[in-house]
């Protein structure tokens, strides 16, 4: 076999920049506040579950209501982000509360079924319609 | 005088029981975990049956039903962790403002103690970042922890930290591996077992397995040390004036009511403003 008929058994799947899972949280983080006109906004806190594992809390709040609620979590090892687990309600299974996540696409895939469940399409509307009232 | 009351109502609404309840002990806080009750309803009906104004939190919480009266003007969910099992919220009256952190662990018969680590991590956490910022330690936590007093989670340094002394938590902290570490009081280490008067737990569940405790201290309240010398009065309720709660063996009638007792606690005024009398008559 000639060198230029050796295949590339590398998966199209490795790309030569990959958001981590604490930046695309962040970016869905910021674009909470254009859908509420900033009466609701999200933010990222961090904590350390172990000595090698770190979290990422994705935190809705109503400044006004002096209210928050932490709607999800991702959870990975400090040095290696991927594989990473989404923790939240909409993931859970009887076995699990979590998703496991290979690459962004499937964090953001995690994401979007929690971001546009029922559960936080209510949280988010009731906040913007109790932040009106005050 | 506030007279807070907590129950794990077991997935059933006990409107009557609760109703009395609350009135028996001249509750203004009124605390329910798996209650079938929303927050509003249970406003509404205790304000007809008692024609004083009752109230609830606007804020969202799910996982409880809170119902408040004066003289408390408003409390408020602030902070509600992902699990929805130990919400923290602000209340204030007109002198003052505490913070509670009311909480529903889940059952290591359901979950393992990792979950029960994660929960009760983050809400030290927050308890911490919340009194820095309120300014003040006026903190309870208060509601079924599906651990007793001596578990790992509630005695330890990386937990709760709660002993049962109220001697032992007045320097508020104390230094573990070079770290400060607030404390809590328990004062709940006091129903461990038969005393004559109250019942040796709040739960009751028969194993198989070697180590049986049986009897529960499940339902708990913890305090800071700026609160533990208002600590009036504080009891497991097993009957009511028209209901008994228990069965005939004396364990939490769950059939007809819960399978946990209620728990009632009372705080005095703040600065000494009530002497500590006014104990809770014996139910």
């Amino acid at each position: 076999m000639a060198t230029s008929q050796i295949p590339d058994l590398w998966s199209d799947q490795i790309l030569p920049a990959v958001a981590t899972p604490k930046s695309l949280l962040e970016m869905q983080a910021k674009k909470l506040a254009t859908h509420t006109n900033g009466l609701v906004v999200a933010e990222v806190t961090r904590s350390e579950r172990t000595a090698d594992t770190v979290s990422h809390h994705l935190v809705v709040r109503a400044p006004v209501r002096n209210f928050s609620q932490e709607v999800l979590e991702i959870r990975h090892h400090k040095m290696v982000v991927y594989p990473c687990t989404i923790h939240a309600e909409e993931l859970e299974s009887e076995f699990a509360d979590e998703a496991e996540a290979y690459s962004p696409q499937q964090v953001l895939d995690a994401l979007a079924q929690v971001l546009r469940s029922p559960r936080i399409v209510a949280l988010v509307n009731s906040l913007v319609a109790l932040s009106n009232d005050d | 005088m506030l007279n807070f009351g907590f129950w794990n109502t077991y997935r059933k609404s006990l409107v009557e029981p609760v109703i009395e309840w609350v009135h028996e002990f001249e509750l203004n806080v009124v605390l329910l975990a798996e209650s079938s009750l929303t927050s509003k309803s249970l406003a509404e009906t205790l304000s007809i049956s008692s024609g004083q104004i009752w109230n609830y939190p606007k804020n969202p919480i799910r996982r409880f039903c809170v119902a408040f009266r004066e003289p408390l003007l408003s409390f408020e969910p602030v902070y509600i962790d992902r699990s929805e099992r130990a919400p923290l919220l602000e209340l204030r009256t007109g002198h003052e403002t505490f913070l509670i952190a009311l909480v529903h662990l889940p059952s290591l018969l359901h979950r393992d103690e990792t979950d029960q680590d994660v929960i009760i991590s983050d809400l030290i956490g927050r308890i911490d970042k919340q009194e820095k910022f309120a300014g003040h330690t006026r903190t309870m936590v208060i509601g079924d922890f599906n651990l007793n007093p001596f578990s790992r989670q509630v005695i330890g340094a990386n937990g709760l930290h709660a002993t049962m002394s109220r001697q032992l938590v007045k320097k508020g902290s104390r230094t573990v591996d070079g770290n400060e570490r607030k404390m809590f009081y328990n004062p709940m280490w006091r129903f461990l077992g038969d005393d004559g008067e109250n019942p040796p737990g709040t739960h009751f569940y028969r194993s198989s397995t070697s180590n049986a405790y049986f009897w529960h201290v499940f339902d708990q309240v913890l305090l800071r040390n700026e609160l533990t010398d208002r600590l009036v009065d504080l009891k497991i309720i097993s009957k009511l004036n028209s209901f008994s709660l228990q069965n005939e063996s004396g364990q939490p009638d769950y059939e007809n009511f819960s399978d946990h007792f209620p728990i009632v606690l009372k705080l005095a005024s703040p600065v000494s403003q009530e002497a500590p009398h006014g104990n809770f008559a014996n139910s």
